[in-house]
This record gives C-alpha cells, structure tokens and sequence, in this order.
C-alpha cells in the first residue's frame, strides 16, 4: 500500500530524514518507535505531503505521489491523520468538524454529508456529543472526534502522529480503544506512538527510526524482547520497565 | 479512484508551506529602506512631472525644524506631567470601588473611619472612571475648545495663555488613556505574586509598592511608546490654536504660501521620521518580551 | 468584578447623563447661563450628529475593506505583497490624521484645479479627505485583522491541509471565521477612535458636528460670552453617545457569533 524509498529531508542545516526506507502493507499496522528528535513525525507528515521531501519517492498505491504533478489535496484524500494535539476547530461543533471536509473537499450534499458524519462519530462512541464544540469536550472526546473526521473521509491509510501524547491519563484508553478497533477493522495504519502495551497488542509490525533512518524493524515480539540492533536495545531498555 | 489518474497539480513551483496564513516578516530594515528609495523616486518623478516644486522644497524644508521641535516638545512635558498625574489614577482604577476590608489595618480605622474611607475610595474611583470614559470617549479636538475657551476665560492677560491651554488639552487627555494603561498594567500582574507578598505579611499598601508598581511599570512600557506616539500625532490639532508646531507650519507653507502639496511631502517626512522609528521599537520590544494582552490600540 | 464592570457600564452612562442635566439645569436657574439657549441649539446639534454618522458610515466600512486586505496582505506568501502592506500600514498610522485629512484634501483640490480644471472641487476633495480617514483607519484595522489571523493555531491550518483543503479554503473556512471573532472587541475599540477622528473632517468643512459647534460656539462668543463653551459639551455628550451606540453594536456582535472556547485574548 505505502512505499518510501530514499527518502531525506532537511530543515536548513538540521538533515532530519536520511534515507527512510519503509513498506506498509494493506490492512498492516505499523508502529514507529523512537527517541524524540528521530524524524518520526516528519515522516508522518511526508506521507500526507504536508512537508515535501528534499529526496527520494513515496508510493501510494503504486502512484508516486512524490511527482510534482501530482495535487497534494488528492493525496490528502487518501491519507487520513490524526495529530497529538487534536487540531479541532474551535469555532465549529463536533459535528460541523466532521462535515467540513465532506462538503467542502468531498463536495457532498449538506444532509449526506450529515448522515455519513454521524455515522462515524457513532463509530467512535460520540453520537451523544454531536453538537458540542471542542471546548466542552474532554481531550479523549476531542481525539475521537479527530479520529471520526479523519475516517469521514473514508482513507485507504490512517496516520497517527502521537495520539495519546497530549491526553490526561484517564482518556487514553479510550482513543486507544477506538484505535484497536479501526486496526481490527482492517484498516492500514502508522502510529507514532510511545504506547507499548498498544504497540505490543495491536500492531503487525515494529519501525525504529532513530537519526533519521530506518535502524530495525520486525513483529513486535522481535523487537521488544529479542532486538537485534544496538541501538533498539538501548531505546528499548530506556523506555520498558 | 483507482482507475483515475491523479489530478494534476494547477499550481507548479513553490514548496507547498504549512504555514502560508502565518509569516515570517522578515528583513524589516531592508524593506524601509526600500520603501524610502521608492519614495525619493516618486517625489523626484513628480518633480519632473511639474507637480512638486522642487527648487521650493529644497528651500523651505530646514524651516520645519523648530515647529518639529515644539511638537516634540510639547508631547514630551505633556506626557510626562499625564504620567505623573495617572499612575494614582490607574492604580485607583485597578482596586477597584470596594474600599478596604474589615481587617485592613489603616490609620484611623474605627468603624467611622474606615466607613469615611471606603466612601473616598468608591468616590474616587467612580470620579476617576467618569473622567477616563468621559475623556476617552470623546474627541480630542472638542475637548481642545473646551479647554481653550475656558483658558482663556480664566486667564485673558497671561501672555502664553494660548501654550498652555494647548498643553492642558493634551495633558488632561493623555492622563485618560495612560490611567487606563496603567490599570490593565497593575491588573496584570500575576495574582501569585500578589498572594505570595500578603502570605509573609506584607500590607496591602506595600504589596502595592514592593510588587505591582515594579512590575506594573514593567509591564507598561509598550503601551505608553504607543501613547507618546498618538499624543505626539494628535498634537497637531494645537495648529487651530495657532501654536506654531508642525501642522501649523505646514499649512502656513501649504496655504499662505500656497505649495499645499511640498507642504505635506515635507510634514509627511518630519512626521514618519519621528513615529516609524518609534514603533519599529515597540515592535522590537513585544518580539523580545511578548507580553500577551497588554497591546491595545491607544486611538484618539 | 465583571458583573461590576459590565452593569457599572450602564450605570456611568446613566449616572453621567444624570448628573450632567441636573446640574446643567441648576446652573441655568441661577443664571449662570441662558438655559433656553442650551436646549435651542440642541436641535441644530442633532443635524451635525446626523452629518457625523453620515461621515462615520463612510469611513468606517472603507477603513475595513482596506484593513482586511492589507492585513492579510501582511499574512502572505508574497515578500512584494508584504513590504506594500507593509508600507500602507506605516505611512498611515504614522501620519496624524489632520495632516492626512488637510493635505489630501487641498493637495486634491490643486491637482484637480490645475489640471481637470475644476473651478470649485470642493466636494471632490471632501471625498478625497473622507477617504484619507478611512486609509488612515484601515492602517489600524490592517493591524488588528493581522493579529486575529495570526491568532489562529497553526495545528488547525495543519489539520484542513490534511484533510485536503485547498489554501483558499482553509482561508475561507477556518482560518477567517475565527480571526474576525477574535478581532471583534479591538475592531470596536478602533471604530470608536474612527469616530472621534471624523471630529478633524471639520477641517475641510465637512457638515458634521463639530463644524456646527463651531459656528455656534463662534456666535455665541459674540451674544454672551460665558456660553462658547455649551455647543463644545453638548457635541462631546453627542460624541460620547455616539461612540458608546457603535462600541455596543460592536458587542452585541460579538455575543451573537460567540462560540464557547474562542475568547478573545484579554485586553
């Protein structure tokens, strides 16, 4: 499904992304790992074209969406992302929130529009909360929202850029849930995340990217308990217990 | 969609930035310098053209020094005695009109006394918010008249009546507008500071003293550089009461003279020379200290 | 404190308007001033007021437009488009309104004199001095809508890029809705200086209030000479109302576009 091949990018002198190779199969979950700093979330952004690349090729499908040629807003269509710090707009209700990229991208009817965004705040157990605005939402109920207008836009991959890193502790199995589910459900999915137990239930396969490259990736027993590279046993001996 | 070829992208070049409503204003400097080459161009073009008379230009403009000067001036004291005169009025306005608690140890604090004294303090600050509503709700140049007139009713054989009067109309009006900065100054200062003074003892007199005065002036700097530079912009009406600043000389060369547009390219320059610099300052120092919500705009 | 400062709003107005004809009419009882002139020259008054609104509808709209698209202006890619708004912004907060109203004005009249040959451009160059006062509000506006814009977190720009809106869209749907909320009570503040400002359109002789007050205050100068004074006050009671009508409108606006969780940053 996903393809990266060579890819690099710097931000003036700082070279983040040196050489990413990676393959995310249909229907995989694929969980990258890391220290902070590795590239981790700018490779999420790569995927969906928010940030252009400097270097190298990414691969939706077989389509090179990397070709200059190519509108960034259709790929966008196709990938959907949730980031950590949910990015609601205030100014709009739960559901407005869902049906702006239905009408205003999609060009839906107003009333199909509706249906399908209710649809999918059901999907992820918010149907009572359709007309609050994010301000009156709990930061787990603010995500799931984000999750519902991401998956209103009925992707073929879904991107996770730290779910759970800005929710109070109490919240965070709830987004997991709804995260468990969607994998369940076969959707394709990347996860930056620093959920292991997430990592170790959930996920097909493990990416550690440390310094920009890819440095092991496997199952997640192979790299929790039997990590090859010296590199994985550090980062892993720092974060398990 | 799979069998679609992907839409062509319509807009080519350019790297697609995250960030296209927020800026980076970048080189400032090279872009005033830019502007002021452009601005010499176009005066030199109309020059050419036969609208501006050059040779007039170049002979009158060292004449607007002095009334710069007396602009200048007359802001400068006129604010200055404004500061003086609203510090207590802000601070006035930033207690509030609830007088002092039943615990407030003051002088005089019986029962009757501190009864007289709240009344004061509700008084004051009912007077003081008149005055700054009244003051800042309406236009300096009516307030100006009053003023005069009642100048020189009071005063018909002082000499420098017509000075003064001018600098009462500015003083009186910018200690509406720096009573209302100080206010929000004194009120910004973080009530954990405040708590923290009142928990080691400290009187309620003296917090004020020892922490938000200090940090309240801090505070405020920004937004009075904004008040000296409207002031000094809304002093040009004093040219009504013939007092010869810089308004006044250019419409003595603009229309005694009759050279209306040398006139305002002159005034114009005196005048952006003196407030661009000014508030590229004030820029500087909110990048620097960013303090949130103390900006507001000081109109007249 | 709020509930204070809301309702005591009210109450100064009300407390002021009180006061002030109380004692207004106690100082006409005892002569220090002729009370049926004070109430004679409110009519007239009243044709000033109207001329100011007139005046005030102009500026203030004109002030507007030029201020959102300078403004945003400020906001884009373009490094040209920038240093123009840019140099808007300068040259009109930097310059005094009255010198903007006066030289525009004559400078109008001279250039339509010497070379449409105009006789008497006199409505003309009041267009052009209106105008100059509303560029010069649009300055202060630009400012303000650039704040609101920048104001808006750049996450939620992050997010409609990646659900696939187009640049403009987010402009449109996300980024604009919430600037010009935020930018609402600085709008108003900025109004009510445009309307204190239309004072200087007295200059050119503008029909408005202060040039009535003037006229009458000039006469009365030559009836009785205590009361030059009445026309200034009662044009700054006219100002006053009139400034504290628009700074409400403003709110009610405000309230009535509110969405909970995007307050303003407060003053």
């Amino acid at each position: 499904m996903i393809r990266i091949r060579g890819l690099h990018k710097s931000f003036g002198e700082l070279h983040v992304l040196r050489g990413i190779d990676l393959d995310v199969s249909q229907g995989e979950v694929s969980c990258i790992v890391g220290p902070s700093g590795s590239g981790k979330s700018t490779l999420l952004r790569c995927i969906n074209l928010l940030i252009e690349p400097d270097r190298g090729d990414i691969f939706l499908e077989e389509v090179r969406i990397t070709d200059p040629q190519i509108r960034p807003e259709w790929v966008r269509q196709q990938v959907g992302m949730v980031f950590q710090s949910f990015n609601l707009l205030t100014h709009l209700t739960a559901l407005r929130n869902v049906t702006l990229g239905l009408t205003k991208v999609k060009g839906m009817e107003a009333a199909a529009a509706r249906d399908k965004a209710i649809f999918e705040l059901e999907r992820v157990g918010l149907a009572h909360k359709v007309d609050a605005y994010p301000a009156q939402l709990s930061g787990g109920q603010q995500q799931r929202v984000a999750i519902a207008r991401a998956l209103a836009m009925d992707p073929k991959v879904m991107l996770f850029d730290e779910p759970t890193s800005a929710l109070d502790p109490e919240y965070i199995r709830e987004v997991l849930d709804v995260m468990t589910t969607l994998a369940n459900e076969g959707m394709t999915m990347i996860v930056v995340s620093h959920e292991m137990g997430f990592a170790r239930n959930v996920a097909d396969d493990v990416v550690l990217i440390d310094e920009g490259v890819v440095v092991e990736r496997g199952p997640p027993e192979d790299i929790f308990d039997r990590p090859t590279h010296e590199r994985t046993r550090a980062f892993m001996s720092k974060i398990l217990r | 969609m799979d069998s679609e070829k992907p839409p062509t992208r319509r807009i080519q070049g350019g790297r697609a930035r995250l960030l296209e409503v927020t800026i980076k204003l970048g080189r400032p400097a090279l872009a005033l310098v830019i502007t002021l080459e452009m601005a010499l161009v176009f005066v030199c073009l109309l020059g050419l053209m036969g609208v501006v008379d050059l040779a007039f230009l170049g002979g009158h403009w060292t004449s607007f020094g002095g009334p710069a000067v007396i602009s200048v001036g007359l802001t400068t004291v006129a604010f200055a005695t404004g500061f003086a005169l609203a510090v207590p009025m802000g601070a006035l306005r930033a207690h509030g009109p609830r007088g002092f608690g039943a615990r407030t140890r003051l002088r005089g604090a019986g029962r009757a006394g501190r009864g007289v004294r709240n009344a004061l303090v509700a008084g004051g600050y009912v007077s003081a918010t008149g005055y700054v509503e009244g003051l800042r709700g309406t236009p300096i140049y009516v307030q100006m008249w009053i003023v005069f007139y009642v100048a020189i009713f009071t005063w018909p054989t002082f000499d420098y009546v017509y000075l003064l009067a001018g600098y009462l109309a500015l003083t009186l009006n910018t200690v509406a507008y720096q009573a209302e900065v100080f206010r929000a100054g004194f009120q910004s200062v973080a009530q954990g500071q405040i708590d923290a003074a009142r928990s080691i003892g400290m009187r309620r007199i003296q917090v004020f003293g020892h922490v938000t005065l200090p940090q309240g002036l801090r505070l405020v700097t920004l937004p009075l550089v904004n008040e000296w530079i409207s002031l000094f912009k809304a002093s040009s009406i004093l040219s009504f009461i013939t007092i010869k600043e810089l308004m006044f000389q250019a419409n003595h060369v603009g229309s005694n003279l009759g050279h209306p547009i040398e006139a305002f390219l002159t005034v114009a320059v005196f005048y952006l020379a003196i407030t661009i610099p000014l508030s590229r300052l004030t820029s500087w120092l909110e990048a620097r200290n960013r303090i949130p919500g103390l900006g507001f705009a000081t109109g007249r | 404190m709020r509930l204070w400062s809301h309702a005591s709003r009210w109450a100064f107005a009300v407390m002021i308007a009180c006061a002030a004809i109380t004692v207004a009419t106690a100082l006409g009882q005892a002569g220090v001033y002729d009370g049926r002139y004070a109430w004679g020259i409110a009519a007239e008054l009243a044709e000033g007021f109207i001329g100011t609104a007139a005046l005030v509808s102009a500026v203030i709209p004109v002030g507007f437009a030029f201020g959102f698209l300078v403004g945003w202006g400020r906001t884009t890619r373009s490094w040209f488009a920038r240093s123009v708004a840019t140099g808007y912004v300068e040259f009109f907060r930097g310059m005094p309104p009255l010198v903007l109203i006066v030289f525009s004005s004559l400078s109008a009249a001279v250039l339509l004199r010497r070379y449409l040959y105009v006789e008497d451009p006199f409505l003309a160059s009041l267009v052009v001095g209106v105008l100059a006062l509303g560029f010069h509000s649009g300055g202060y506006q630009a400012e303000i809508i650039r704040a609101g814009i920048q104001s808006v977190p750049r996450g939620q720009i992050e997010a409609a890029y990646a659900m696939g809106l187009t640049p403009r869209q987010t402009l449109l749907s996300v980024v604009m809705p919430q600037a010009f909320r935020v930018s609402l009570p600085a709008l108003g503040n900025e109004f009510s200086s445009a309307i204190k400002d239309t004072a200087l359109l007295s200059a050119i002789s503008a029909f408005e209030l202060s040039q009535l007050a003037g006229f009458l205050a000039r006469d009365a100068l030559t009836i009785n000479v205590r009361m030059v004074v009445i026309p200034w006050i009662e044009a700054a009671i006219l100002y006053f109302a009139l400034t504290f009508l628009v700074v409400r409108g403003v709110k009610a606006v405000e309230n009535r576009v509110k969405v909970p969780g995007l307050e303003a940053p407060s003053l």
